[in-house]
C-alpha cells in the first residue's frame, strides 16, 4: 500500500466509469442530455408562466411602503377592492402607533388610444371615411380619419403631499409633481401595452381619459398585470373630475397605513375597535395572501397554467425515463461484462445512478440558459413578465435529480436478474 | 415479381407487439405528448369559445353596438332612441333591446357569508327570446316574475358561494330570487353570471334608465331580418340610418371581432401557442427515443432481412409503420385521458372545454407528422447496417 504505484494501480482498477461512459459515445450522450433538456426548458417554460400569475398579483403593490392597510369590508382583489369613506384615514391616523395613511384612489376607465381599433378591417368601405363621426380622433400624421379606439386601463389616484408610492414610481410623482397639481395631468405607465400608446408619447397629442382631455406629464414604470393592459396615474383633483366630483368626495380604495416599528399586531388590533364596521384592516401579508389566493387559486389563468405545470412535470417524468431506459439498454453488453467479472449488482447501479446524475447536470445548463431565452421571448410576444426565480430553478434541478435517479433505478431493475451469458 | 413476404407478415406490429408492457410505456410516452398538445390546445379553445358564449347564443342576424364597443366585456352602452331609427325599415322582422352589465357595479351577496362580489347581468324581456338556450326559453314565466333572477349552473361557487333555486339574497343591496337555472359559463372576465328581464334589470340598475324609454341606455341592438333578405345589404342600409356612434355587424363578424381581440392582444392565446410547440417537441423525442432503440435491440434482425435482400426503402417503411402505429395507439390513449382531464377543468374553472373537429384532426396530424418524422431520424442507424458484421 505503501508503494504509491500500486495505490496507482489499484485506483485504476475503478476508473470513474460513469463518466467514462458519457464520454465514450458523445453523439448517443448529447442526445440523452437534449433530451433531459428539452424536459427541463418544458417544465421552466410552465412554471414561468405560473410566476407571472403570481408576480402581476403583487406587482400593484411592489412599490408601496405600508405595514397595514385599511381596505372595505368587501375588498376581494386589487381590481375588485371596494372603497371606503376618507374620513376612517383621518381616525386611524388619530393613533399614536400610526405614523402615516396614505390613500389610493383606484378605478378602471376609457382610454383614447392614439392606434386605430384592432378590427378596422372590418370597418372597410366605412361609409363615414370622409366624414369623420363625433368620436372619431384623426391622429395628426394621416390624411384619412380613422376611429381611434378605446381602451379601459387603470386609473390610479394619489393625494400628492401623501403618495403612497415609493421606489421607482415614487421617484417619478417626485420628479414630475409640478406638473402633477395642474389639472388633467397624468403620468402613464411606460410599460403598458403598446396599443395604448407608449411608442406615440412624443407625437401625438390628443389623450383622453374618461371622454376629458388630459396631458401626459411625464411616465411611471409599472409592471402590467393580467388585470389592466395599461395604467395611468393622477392627482386625487384629476381622479375625481373624470368622475365628475370633487376630491373630498372621494372614497379611497386603499389606505396605506405605516405604524411605529414592532407595533403592528397591537395597532391593528387598536384599530379594528376603533373603526366602523365600513372598513377593515389587513396586514401586508394578509394582503399579499389573498391576492395570490385570488390569481393563482380562483382565476381560470391561474387554474390553467398550475394544470399546465402539472402535466408538464410528468410528461418531462417520463421523458427523462425513456431518456435513462434507453442509455442503460444501449449499453446492456458493457454492464454484462462487468457483472461477469464480479461487480455486485449495487455498484453497476450505483454507475448507472451516477451517469444519470451527470446527464441532469450537463441538461440542466444549457437548458435554463434556452429558457431563459424562451422567457425574454414569451414576454416579448405576450407582453407578461417572466421571472426565473431562483426558487424554482432549485425546483427543477431537484425535480430532475430525483426523476433521473429514480428512473436510473428503474432502468437497472432489467439489469438485476440478467444473466451475464444471456447479456453477452 | 414474388410476393413480398413484408406483405404477409406484419413485421412493424410483431415488433412492436412483442414486447407487450414496454409497448405499453412507448404508447404512454406518446399518449403524454399528445395530452400536453391537448391541453394547451384546449386551454386557448375554451379562452376564445368562452369569451363569445353571450354572442354566440344570441338569437339574431345583426347585432347594432356602440362603435367603441372593443369586446363584449367591455360597458359601452347607448341610448335606445337609436333602435327606433332603424325598426321601420322594411325587411326587418323586429329589433329588440340587450342588455350585458359587465361593470362590477352589481354586487351578489352570498348569504352564507354575507360578502358582496361583482357579478355579470345579462337582461332582455322574456318575450324577446335572445339567448338560444332551452332552458332560458322553458323558464320564461318564472324570471319573468319581480325581483326574481336565474343563476348560471357554472357561476364559481368559490365566489359566490352556492347559488341555488329557490335562495333569497341581495344584488346591489335589494332583494331577490332565484327562481331557476341556466347554464352558459364563464370566462376570463367573469365568474358568475345572473339573468334577468329587462324590468328587473332596470330596477336594480336605476342608473340604465333615464326616464324616456328612448334614452334608457342599452349594450345591444339585437336584429332579425325576414328570411328573403339579403344581410350585407340589410347591413349597409342599417348602418346609413344609424348616426356614427352605432354600428352593424352580423353575429358572425360579432363573433370574429371579439375572438380576434382575445387571440391577438391578450397574453394568454400566445402562451398556449408555444404550449403546443413545446407538446410537439417533446413528443418527438420520447418517439426518437422508443424508435432508435427499438432499431437498436434489433439490429440483428434488421440485417438479416438486409441479408434477405430487403432494400433501404423496405426496412424504412417498417420503421415508418412502427411510428405510425404508436401514432395511432398514443393519439387514442392520449384523447382518452384529455378528455378526462377536460371534464376536470371544466369543473374547476367553470369553462366548457368543447372538442372541435378540426382541432381533433389538428393534433392527429401533428402526432403522425411527429412520429414519422422521429421514424425517420431513428432509421439513419439503419444506414449502417452491414449483414456481414452480424455473421463474423
Amino acid at each position: 500500500m505503501s508503494d504509491p504505484l500500486e495505490w496507482l494501480s489499484e485506483r485504476r482498477q475503478r476508473p470513474p466509469l460513469a463518466l467514462r461512459n458519457v464520454l465514450d459515445h458523445p453523439a448517443r450522450s448529447a442526445i440523452a442530455i437534449v433530451g433531459m433538456g428539452f424536459a427541463v426548458v418544458m417544465v421552466l417554460l410552465q412554471l414561468g408562466f405560473l410566476e407571472a400569475v403570481r408576480v402581476t398579483a403583487r406587482t400593484n403593490y411592489s412599490d408601496i411602503a405600508f405595514d397595514l392597510v385599511l381596505v372595505s369590508p368587501d375588498f376581494d382583489q386589487f381590481f375588485d377592492p371596494g372603497s371606503f369613506p376618507r374620513d376612517r384615514l383621518r381616525l386611524a391616523e388619530q393613533l399614536d402607533t400610526v405614523t402615516a395613511a396614505r390613500p389610493l384612489y383606484t378605478r378602471m376607465d376609457l382610454w383614447r388610444c392614439p392606434t386605430p381599433p384592432p378590427d378596422a378591417g372590418l370597418d372597410a368601405g366605412d361609409p363615414f371615411a370622409t366624414t369623420p363621426p363625433p368620436n372619431t380622433r384623426v391622429p395628426r400624421d394621416r390624411n384619412h380619419p380613422v376611429a381611434l379606439q378605446l381602451r379601459a386601463l387603470l386609473v390610479l389616484g394619489v393625494e400628492l403631499d401623501r403618495p403612497p408610492y415609493g421606489g421607482p414610481i415614487g421617484q417619478a410623482i417626485d420628479r414630475h409633481l409640478g406638473a402633477l397639481r395642474l389639472p388633467g395631468r397624468v403620468l402613464f405607465n411606460a410599460r403598458s401595452n403598446p396599443e395604448f400608446g407608449t411608442r406615440s408619447l412624443e407625437t401625438f397629442d390628443g389623450w383622453e381619459l374618461a371622454g376629458r382631455r388630459v396631458e401626459i406629464a411625464g411616465t411611471f414604470p409599472q409592471i402590467r398585470s393580467f388585470g389592466a393592459d395599461a395604467s395611468v396615474l393622477c392627482d386625487a383633483r384629476t381622479f375625481a373630475e373624470g368622475l365628475g366630483l370633487l376630491p373630498r368626495a372621494l372614497r379611497p380604495s386603499f389606505g396605506f397605513l405605516s405604524v411605529k416599528p414592532g407595533t403592528g399586531p397591537a395597532t391593528k388590533e387598536a384599530l379594528l375597535a376603533r373603526l366602523p364596521d365600513d372598513v377593515t384592516v389587513l396586514t401586508r401579508q394578509e394582503l399579499a395572501a389573498r391576492e395570490a389566493n385570488y390569481w393563482v387559486n380562483q382565476t381560470a389563468t391561474g387554474i390553467i397554467f398550475r394544470f399546465g405545470v402539472a402535466v408538464t412535470i410528468l410528461v418531462a417524468a417520463v421523458v427523462i425515463y425513456q431518456v435513462l431506459a434507453n442509455d442503460v439498454r444501449n449499453r446492456l453488453a458493457e454492464y454484462a461484462t462487468l457483472k461477469a467479472m464480479g461487480w455486485p449488482n449495487r455498484t453497476i447501479a450505483a454507475v448507472v445512478l451516477r451517469q444519470a446524475a451527470i446527464y441532469a447536470a450537463a441538461a440542466f445548463v444549457p437548458a435554463s440558459l434556452l429558457a431563459y431565452g424562451l422567457y425574454r421571448i414569451t414576454e416579448r410576444l405576450a407582453g407578461i413578465p417572466m421571472v426565473m426565480t431562483p426558487g424554482n430553478l432549485l425546483l427543477v434541478l431537484l425535480l430532475t435529480l430525483s426523476a433521473s435517479l429514480v428512473s436510473g433505478t428503474l432502468a437497472v431493475r432489467k439489469l438485476r436478474s440478467a444473466d451475464p451469458a444471456d447479456l453477452l | 415479381m414474388p410476393r413480398s413476404p413484408a406483405r404477409r407478415i406484419p413485421i412493424a406490429w410483431r415488433n412492436l407487439s412483442e414486447h407487450p408492457w414496454r409497448l405499453a410505456a412507448s404508447v404512454a410516452g406518446v399518449a403524454f405528448a399528445v395530452v400536453l398538445m391537448f391541453l394547451e390546445n384546449g386551454f386557448r379553445n375554451a379562452l376564445l369559445d368562452n369569451m363569445v358564449a353571450v354572442a354566440r347564443n344570441l338569437n339574431g342576424d345583426l347585432i347594432v353596438t356602440h362603435r367603441s364597443r372593443y369586446i363584449l366585456s367591455q360597458a359601452m352602452p347607448f341610448p335606445a332612441g337609436r333602435l327606433e331609427l332603424i325598426a321601420g325599415v322594411s325587411g326587418i322582422e323586429s329589433v329588440h333591446r340587450f342588455y350585458l352589465d359587465v361593470h362590477v357595479s352589481r354586487r351578489w351577496r352570498d348569504p352564507a357569508t354575507g360578502q358582496t362580489r361583482p357579478i355579470r347581468l345579462i337582461a332582455f324581456r322574456p318575450e324577446d327570446d335572445l339567448l338560444d338556450l332551452a332552458e332560458v326559453r322553458a323558464q320564461r314565466s318564472l324570471w319573468d316574475a319581480p325581483e326574481t333572477a336565474l343563476a348560471d349552473t357554472r357561476s364559481k361557487t368559490a365566489i359566490y358561494g352556492p347559488i341555488a333555486p329557490g335562495m333569497v339574497s341581495e344584488l346591489g343591496g335589494r332583494r331577490i330570487r332565484i327562481v331557476g337555472r341556466f347554464t352558459l359559463g364563464t370566462d376570463f372576465r367573469s365568474n358568475g353570471t345572473l339573468l334577468l328581464s329587462e324590468r328587473n334589470f332596470l330596477r336594480y340598475n336605476p342608473g340604465r334608465d333615464r326616464g324616456k324609454p328612448g334614452e334608457r341606455l342599452i349594450d345591444l341592438g339585437v336584429v332579425r331580418v325576414d328570411s328573403d333578405v339579403s344581410l350585407p345589404e340589410m347591413q349597409e342600409k342599417l348602418a346609413r340610418r344609424l348616426p356614427p356612434d352605432c354600428i352593424v355587424l352580423t353575429k358572425a363578424q360579432l363573433l370574429r371581432k371579439e375572438q380576434h381581440f382575445w387571440a391577438r392582444v391578450t397574453p394568454v392565446g400566445i402562451v398556449f401557442d408555444i404550449g403546443v410547440v413545446m407538446g410537439f417537441l417533446v413528443g418527438l423525442a420520447v418517439c426518437y427515443q422508443i424508435l432508435f432503440s427499438e432499431i437498436h435491440d434489433r439490429l440483428a434482425q434488421f440485417a438479416t432481412l438486409k441479408a434477405m435482400g430487403y432494400g433501404q426503402r423496405r426496412l424504412l417503411a417498417v420503421i415508418v409503420a412502427e411510428g405510425l402505429w404508436l401514432a395511432v395507439l398514443g393519439f387514442a390513449v392520449g384523447w382518452v385521458v384529455s378528455a378526462g382531464l377536460y371534464l376536470l377543468l371544466g369543473s374547476l374553472t367553470g369553462m366548457s372545454l368543447a372538442w372541435k373537429l378540426d382541432q381533433i384532426v389538428g393534433i392527429l396530424a401533428i402526432t403522425v407528422a411527429m412520429c414519422v418524422l422521429a421514424a425517420g431520424l431513428a432509421a439513419r442507424r439503419l444506414q449502417r447496417v452491414d449483414p456481414a458484421e452480424l455473421f463474423t
